[in-house]
């Protein structure tokens, strides 16, 4: 499978590192989630078997988060070169240019600068269009556009606030509908995840805490990706309501990171958040696919979220409003 | 006494600190050179004492196939001769009965490169990959200071071993003929390896022989077969081996354990897997010699480090423990010479269908079916959990007015340890593996939030279309979206698979698909199920024991009829049901006087109002 693929134009783009983490999570014994980052043959064979069915097209592979790649990818290399109409690497270290053994290649646009070429041609001449803006971004609003709406233009009852939504998002419809583009976002939220709270491989993580079914699809991929554990805090969702269990699931002076499909007024990530700092956990923040911003940057006091998509005041693809019945209509 | 060889290999022992004596941050192997780090030390203890432990009164022969070190750098070198001295002691080995080769990542890039460079500028123009001198320089110091012999870099042989009475010989081959700073493939020169290993027949060719590479020349990856050898250099290889008669090849590199017969060649081959860096678990083989000069076999053992269950664990890489060849996909011995009209004891049933069905792996896989699912590997780590996490409660437990039962399971405590859930999530993964199920499915579903999570790795590694569900007895507390499947089926989805983490009597399992999802499952053929536990009580093994016709008391009024559910679970852990009917309120000592816990999966209060109503309904 496939996650990062964006096609613009006669441009192919693969995102080499979010490929290689699906080797590394999903494929492999025993993965390491987004903390491998060295590029293997068999994520690159993946990669072949897809870019097959594009031959002639144009090709970038993104090596954004590697630093190292398996030895002996020259001949997976060298396929991809017969297989495009021309190759570039982007952001690529020079080490992994080095051990691939492709340095030999001088078009005028493989400029070297600390240890890095933000391009990379695998041709001596040749020149693309390079697509500009944040492609993952662009494709993820397309993405959430297509699952997001309101067939009865009627305002729809929120289900833990007291407050009217003008559209739906659909998260479950996102991840039954490109199951590969949502693990793609969700590698993205883990990236952030990682700088934003210094994840490592080896050292003491919080702990995801999911709500609802969504949560759980989504702090299952996460827990893959970031070498998590999960808390299934069941169920604080629609009934607003903790079945009871034997024993306190939440540990003492562990550290917490909530999960939500989509964050809107924030009301179950309050409820949880009490839950965990009643019990004596350390609540760290939280995390979700959507986070609708409700307060304007000056007021909010710190941000202890990472979403893949925040929609502010100025950003919203869907028209996505908060409404009461004071200012309904 | 009893003779056995220890196979290890890709230690990667690893610099802990860079050049500045900054700390390396993302170490993956428990041996590094750090030597104030207690566990490294304690890592090759445990590992003596367990070996000592397991095998008393034995013969030992170890042998290690490369990458000991992650970067060939001195230090590391060092750690590696000191480790090699503790492991050499505690196992009471002879230095002679010691068999080491290098791997790539003994080979020292840099010092390739510079005498590479040096050789350009001094005008050679000769492959990098072929100034060996320089390539195993620090290989060969450490060599020389462990066994107070040279390590000969032109040679394709590094040394061999005699093993007598039984008549053994084994070989170990310098494969990084073709390695250089660049890295390469696994490769041997095809002149140097003929005349070496025609030498060698000279002396030994009535001997079974196996030979012991770095490189995998075959792989225990499924779609790469050919492992990882130069591709011009691999038959040659492998023709050569089988003119001198090997019957054998041990190799590490992959870090993927594993052994199997090839298929097109007279070979067996079998790869320890890495013994100390991870993930995956570290493991190492030690295979038992048994015969003699006229009919010798190899017993091969598996061990991994286990850390499920980890409360009992004394040190944090975990304990080594052992493992059931069935269960981990491995051969169960390796038949050297065959005596004709001797029976060999100890080659089991599985061996003896892997041996006449060398590639048909499909009478395996039938065998097993019709029994159902059976690894005692996942089973154990299971009851580990279980046992050392204390999750079988007992007490009253709801999930409806009519599903009760005076135990329950705590799934999600299994499912919260990031590796502990990875095991469970594989455990899944073996059964459709080993029930032949792979091409069985065209949608899966996982049902509840413990399915949910636990499907997440089968979906990706399957890439079929996926959805999750609510367990029926919560639909309605789940928004509109989340109980909505997100698919038609329009006669496409004709066998569908199932996730989820307990099933009693797959009553729960019935109403979801005839009541509400109906319309999706209407066409569907079969319905495999796969579940972690099975609390039920049929002991057949037998896949069909949900459906509606094999179960009994099963009653049309209050349940559903079903009889396409293919089901497999892991582990079978009974649990008892409340034995009383709507009176439990009042009957049920448990609930009317409070002795032990009541909990409630179920919203009690809605449940009673709805069977109010549906009362009321029927007396009117």
């Amino acid at each position: 499978m496939i996650i990062s693929k964006i096609i613009e134009d006669d441009i192919v783009c693969y995102n080499l590192h979010a490929e290689q983490t699906v080797t590394a999570t999903f494929l492999d014994e025993a993965g390491i989630g987004v903390f491998e980052e060295s590029l293997t043959n068999n994520t690159l064979e993946r990669v072949i078997q897809d870019f097959t069915n594009h031959s002639n097209f144009n090709l970038i592979l993104d090596f954004t988060n590697l630093n190292s790649c398996q030895n002996n990818l020259i001949l997976k290399i060298t396929e991809l070169i017969k297989l495009s109409k021309i190759l570039v690497f982007k952001n690529v270290r020079k080490e992994i240019v080095d051990k691939l053994g492709v340095k030999t290649f001088s078009n005028v646009n493989n400029v070297e600068l600390d240890f890095e070429y933000s391009l990379f041609y695998l041709s001596n001449s040749g020149n693309i269009d390079i697509p500009k803006g944040n492609l993952f971004n662009e494709a993820f609003i397309k993405y959430l556009i297509s699952q997001s709406g309101n067939e009865t233009g009627k305002p729809i009852p929120h289900h833990s606030s007291s407050v009217y939504l003008t559209k739906y998002i659909d998260i479950k419809g996102m991840i039954s509908k490109e199951k590969g583009f949502f693990i793609y976002s969700l590698y993205h939220l883990a990236i952030k995840m990682k700088t934003h709270w210094n994840l490592t491989l080896n050292n003491e993580k919080p702990i995801l805490v999911c709500q609802n079914l969504n949560g759980s699809y989504i702090s299952s991929i996460l827990s893959g990706l970031l070498k998590m554990d999960i808390l299934i805090l069941d169920k604080l969702g629609p009934i607003n309501k903790l079945y009871s269990t034997l024993d306190n699931k939440i540990e003492d002076g562990k550290k917490y990171i909530v999960v939500s499909d989509v964050v809107c007024l924030g009301t179950e990530i309050k409820i949880a958040k009490n839950l965990i700092t009643f019990l004596g956990g350390n609540y760290l923040g939280n995390v979700s696919v959507i986070r609708i911003e409700t307060l304007l940057p000056e007021t909010k006091t710190f941000d202890d979220n990472q979403s893949i998509f925040r929609i502010t005041k100025d950003i919203n693809p869907i028209d996505f409003q908060i409404v009461t019945a004071l200012n309904l209509e | 006494m009893k003779k056995a060889i220890i196979h290890i290999s890709d230690l990667h022992i690893s610099l802990h600190q860079d050049l500045k004596q900054r700390p390396v941050k993302e170490i993956k192997s428990h041996l590094t050179t750090n030597s104030t780090d207690v566990l490294v030390k304690q890592y090759i203890i445990q590992f003596c004492k367990y070996v000592n432990e397991k095998f008393l009164d034995c013969t030992f022969y170890l042998l290690i196939t490369g990458d000991i070190t992650n970067v060939a750098d001195e230090q590391e070198f060092i750690t590696a001769y000191e480790i090699l001295e503790i492991m050499i002691s505690e196992l009471k080995l002879a230095k002679e009965n010691v068999l080491l080769i290098p791997g790539d990542h003994d080979v020292n890039r840099e010092d390739n490169k510079q005498a590479f460079k040096v050789g350009q500028n001094g005008g050679l123009t000769k492959d990098a990959f072929s100034y060996n001198s320089e390539k195993f320089l620090r290989f060969g110091i450490f060599y020389k200071k462990l066994f107070n012999e040279d390590f000969d870099v032109e040679k394709s042989i590094v040394k061999h071993i005699e093993i007598q009475p039984e008549n053994l010989l084994l070989v170990g081959l310098n494969s990084n003929f073709f390695i250089d700073y660049e890295g390469g493939l696994g490769g041997v020169d095809l002149t140097k390896l003929n005349l070496e290993l025609g030498e060698i027949n000279n002396t030994f060719a009535s001997h079974s022989k196996i030979a012991i590479f770095h490189h995998n020349i075959f792989s225990g990856y499924e779609n790469r077969i050919t492992g990882q050898w130069d591709p011009n250099n691999r038959l040659s290889v492998i023709q050569t081996l089988e003119k001198f008669g090997y019957k054998l090849i041990l190799n590490g590199n992959e870090h993927t354990r594993g052994s199997q017969k090839s298929s097109n060649h007279n070979l067996y081959y079998s790869d320890s897997g890495s013994f100390a860096y991870y993930p995956p678990n570290p493991s190492f083989k030690i295979y038992e010699i048994n015969g003699d000069a006229e009919s010798l076999m190899l017993k091969n053992n598996l061990y991994i480090i286990q850390k499920a269950g980890k409360i009992d664990v004394e040190f944090p890489f975990g304990s080594w423990g052992i493992q059931d060849n069935k269960d981990m996909s491995e051969l169960t011995s390796f038949l050297l010479l065959e005596k004709a009209n001797v029976e060999i004891v100890e080659n089991n049933e599985l061996d003896k269908i892997l041996e006449a069905n060398d590639q048909n792996q499909t009478f395996v896989e039938e065998a097993v079916k019709l029994s159902g699912y059976e690894n005692t590997f996942y089973k154990n780590q299971l009851m580990n959990l279980i046992k050392d996490k204390n999750l079988f409660h007992s007490g009253h437990f709801h999930w409806s007015e009519t599903s009760r039962a005076h135990n329950w399971i705590d799934v999600s405590k299994i499912l919260n340890d990031s590796e502990d859930l990875f095991q469970a999530k594989e455990a899944i993964i073996d059964v459709i593996k080993k029930c032949g199920l792979e091409d069985s499915f065209d949608f899966i579903i996982g049902l509840g939030n413990e399915g949910t999570i636990l499907s997440t790795r089968t979906s990706v590694k399957y890439n079929k279309p996926f959805s999750y569900l609510p367990y029926s007895y919560r639909y309605d507390e789940h928004s509109p979206y989340e109980q909505k499947l997100n698919f038609i089926n329009d006669g496409s989805f004709k066998s569908v698979l199932i996730l989820t983490d307990v099933v009693h009597d797959g009553r729960t399992l019935r109403k979801l698909i005839n009541k509400r999802e109906k319309e999706f499952f209407k066409d569907v053929e079969k319905i495999i199920v796969i579940s972690l536990f099975y609390t039920g009580s049929n002991v057949t093994g037998e896949t069909n024991i949900i459906n509606s016709n094999k179960l009994q008391g099963f009653d049309i009024n209050t349940d559903h009829e079903e009889e396409r559910i293919e089901y497999y679970y892991i582990l079978q852990l009974k649990v008892e049901p409340c034995p009383y009917g709507a009176d439990f309120r009042t009957e049920c000592l448990v609930v009317s006087e409070g002795l032990g816990c009541v909990l409630k999966f179920y919203d009690e209060e809605k449940a009673l109002v709805k069977l109010k109503l549906e009362t009321l309904n029927k007396s009117e």
